[in-house]
């Protein structure tokens, strides 16, 4: 190439680098109505059903609310810990987590960085002093995994199912601990309802599942029935045709959460019996929180954050389609909902207008917002 | 008793006492016809995974990636599958091709660039399952009832009887086989009379890709789908699997490596049931089978030691005897 060509090439690349600029400066300037806010979210993974739901509401909202979100993906205390420290040095405002410890809140006091927890309320005594005595601590949102964990034994017992079998992933995961716990206190209620197995596996433990649930059905002929924590990771698939592959589809029924594609055909056929999901939107009104705070539209006035929401239940055949179509396929709240509920947005709501929107949730409420 | 009976005994000592000791714990639950049969459908896809591990673990080479190459090739596989409308045919062919492609990029990272097989087999798993969630969508594969049949008995266990006949001949009847054992047992020597390390071992990944390609499809077949993975939640499947390839590293001079994995996977998976019949809580299972396989493979290990010590004592006191004589 001769010099002139180079030199004409050097300018070009200049100017192009120049406009890119300018024009990412201009983008921020468009959207940023409100201030530009940043948060670190730190799930298990984004390839399951509720992972990736949380994904598509955030890659949804984030623009319009001016926030910057970063999803990374974290199982053990470590990792927390670990995957906290990079946010921070990534420069976030904020950071939501489903396992906040005081190591972590440690790190955020000494950043100035606030942090939430979502999935379930702090049960850990020591650690809730700790996040007390922060001015970065603000809340948590939890839904009811552990009434979730009794409405799908309510469900089998109310069948006539008296002999059960729990499935569940290793204790360690806040949310399927308490669900565990609300399936086993709830069977414990029951005279006449016995566990006679249970299994805990890792978090893909859909092999394992699937390999128990045929031992199971060998060794425990009395065996009708199955409870499990989460149906998400291909879990669902796997324990059905389990049943199938030993000749029990619809003699066996399983009650689970986390609603999967191919729910209805596993409904309709009997081997399903109860299935609960859609508490996807829970960690959008928390960001949106977190964001309002930190823009101090918001001042809780040191009250902590608690908001609770609940799973959609889905027994038998009924409710199914109206869940496929405002739930799954579907936005549970929209934009303009959202922002009206969001101080940053609407200086004339609270943070109580805000809990309420979320505490209401159910399948009639969003069929009655959002009629088609 | 001749060698071969006595060698056949040694063999199956194991799983026979595993047998009766949960049949007797389990007061009657494990054991029944269904149970074993439950146990049987199960074992063939650990040992498919056991064979095709066996080879590059008798060369020294750890492989991590059983499970994220079953997990990719089964999507990849069982999407080409559905989309080209091949039935179970169709998902053979596209998983073993996958499975067998994905064995070589392992194989050439591992060989050519030098770098440890247990480094180089988390760095691939880690790739593999990122994969997982990029192909396709990220939505893995679903398969529909009518190509799953592979899963079901009788059809499970003629592929791992076919599976097992051309392992067995490809082992003791082929120049790789031969070349595998005298690499497993001497790389220098090997190598200084003439046997390519680099052949071997690309042999040995395409024979793992085949029989990895054939789990996928059990794998597959068993759970109706295949979701995406992360974190190395795929490292189970072959630690399972491993398992079972120690034992039958352990048995090997009373039988062969390829029988001793049947018998090794087919103990560990009784090992597994029969903690369920036995009602154990699942945190009590994990360390059962962990201590179940030292306990194993200590008295393996030290049964040589063990008996030169009492042969040692018994010419002792007939030396003392003689003296005193």
């Amino acid at each position: 190439m001769s010099k002139k060509m180079k030199k004409l090439m050097a300018v070009l690349l200049c100017f192009a680098m120049l406009f890119s600029v300018t024009s990412v400066a201009q983008a921020k300037e468009d959207t940023a109505d409100v201030k530009q806010v940043s948060i670190g979210f730190i799930g298990w993974g984004y390839t399951d059903t509720l992972g990736a739901a949380y994904k598509e509401y955030f890659d949804y909202i984030a623009e319009e609310f001016g926030m910057n979100v970063t999803l990374v993906a974290g199982t053990t205390q470590e990792e927390h810990i670990s995957l906290a420290e990079d946010l921070i040095e990534a420069g976030v405002d904020g950071i939501l987590a489903y396992q906040v410890t005081s190591p972590m809140m440690k790190l955020c006091d000494e950043a100035g960085v606030y942090l939430m927890q979502f999935g379930s309320p702090i049960t850990d005594e020591d650690i809730q002093a700790n996040l007390d005595g922060s001015d970065y601590w603000l809340g948590t949102s939890s839904v009811d995994d552990y009434k979730s964990g009794q409405n799908m034994v309510e469900a089998l017992y109310e069948d006539g199912c008296r002999n059960m079998v729990v499935l569940g992933v290793a204790a360690g995961n806040p949310c399927h601990d308490l669900r565990w716990n609300g399936i086993m206190d709830k069977a414990a209620e029951y005279d006449d309802m016995t566990v006679i197995g249970e299994y805990r596996g890792g978090t893909a433990a859909a092999q394992e599942y699937s390999d128990q649930v045929q031992n199971f059905v060998a060794m425990y002929p009395e065996m009708d029935s199955i409870a499990m924590t989460g149906a998400s990771s291909g879990n669902l698939d796997a324990v059905l045709s389990a049943l199938d592959t030993v000749g029990m589809t619809g003699t066996v029924k399983l009650a689970t959460l986390d609603v999967q594609e191919g729910t209805d055909t596993y409904l309709e056929e009997g081997s399903l019996l109860f299935i609960g999901g859609g508490q996807h939107p829970e960690v959008i009104f928390l960001a949106i929180l977190m964001a309002d705070i930190i823009r101090g539209s918001l001042d809780m006035g040191g009250e902590e954050v608690s908001l609770v929401g609940q799973f959609i239940n889905i027994v038998g055949t009924d409710g199914y389609e109206e869940f496929k179509k405002y739930i799954m396929d579907d936005f549970p709240y929209y934009i303009e909902e959202l922002k009206a509920v969001s101080t940053s947005f609407n200086p004339d709501t609270s943070y109580q207008e805000l809990y309420d929107l979320w505490n209401s949730y159910s399948l009639d409420d969003v069929e009655t917002r959002h009629a088609k | 008793m001749s060698k071969k009976l006595s060698n056949i005994v040694k063999c199956l000592i194991l799983p026979i006492a595993v047998y009766v000791i949960f049949f007797v714990f389990s007061k009657g639950r494990f054991g029944s016809l269904p149970g074993m049969l439950a146990i049987g459908r199960q074992f063939v896809l650990y040992c498919l995974v056991g064979w095709a591990l066996m080879h590059n673990q008798l060369m020294g080479v750890w492989d991590f990636t059983p499970g994220a190459v079953v997990a990719l090739a089964g999507i990849i596989g069982g999407n080409i599958a559905l989309s080209t409308n091949t039935g179970v045919a169709g998902l053979v062919v596209f998983c073993i091709l996958s499975a067998v492609t994905l064995c070589l990029l392992t194989f050439f990272v591992f060989h050519f660039l030098k770098i440890p097989s247990m480094i180089c087999g988390l760095g691939m798993v880690l790739i593999y399952e990122m994969l997982t969630t990029q192909l396709f969508g990220g939505t893995g594969v679903k398969l529909t009832k009518d190509i799953t049949l592979l899963a079901k008995s009788p059809y499970c266990y003629v592929v791992l009887a076919v599976a097992g006949i051309i392992l067995y001949i490809l082992f003791n009847f082929t120049k790789n086989g031969a070349n595998t054992r005298s690499l497993g047992y001497g790389q220098d020597i090997a190598m200084s009379i003439g046997v390519s390390l680099t052949k071997t071992r690309l042999k040995n990944f395409i024979i793992e890709g085949i029989f990895l390609g054939l789990a996928a499809v059990i794998s597959s077949s068993q759970r109706g789908s295949i979701a995406p993975t992360l974190n190395m939640s795929t490292l189970s499947l072959g630690f399972d699997a491993i398992m079972g390839v120690f034992i039958g590293l352990n048995l090997v001079n009373n039988c062969n490596l390829v029988v001793g994995i049947v018998i090794g996977t087919f103990t560990m998976k009784m090992v597994s049931a029969g903690l369920i019949a036995m009602g154990l809580d699942s945190n009590l299972q994990s360390v059962a089978q962990g201590l179940f396989l030292l306990v194993f493979i200590g008295i393996s290990s030290n049964k040589d030691a063990v008996s030169k010590y009492f042969a040692d004592k018994k010419k002792s006191a007939e030396i003392l005897a003689k003296i005193k004589a």
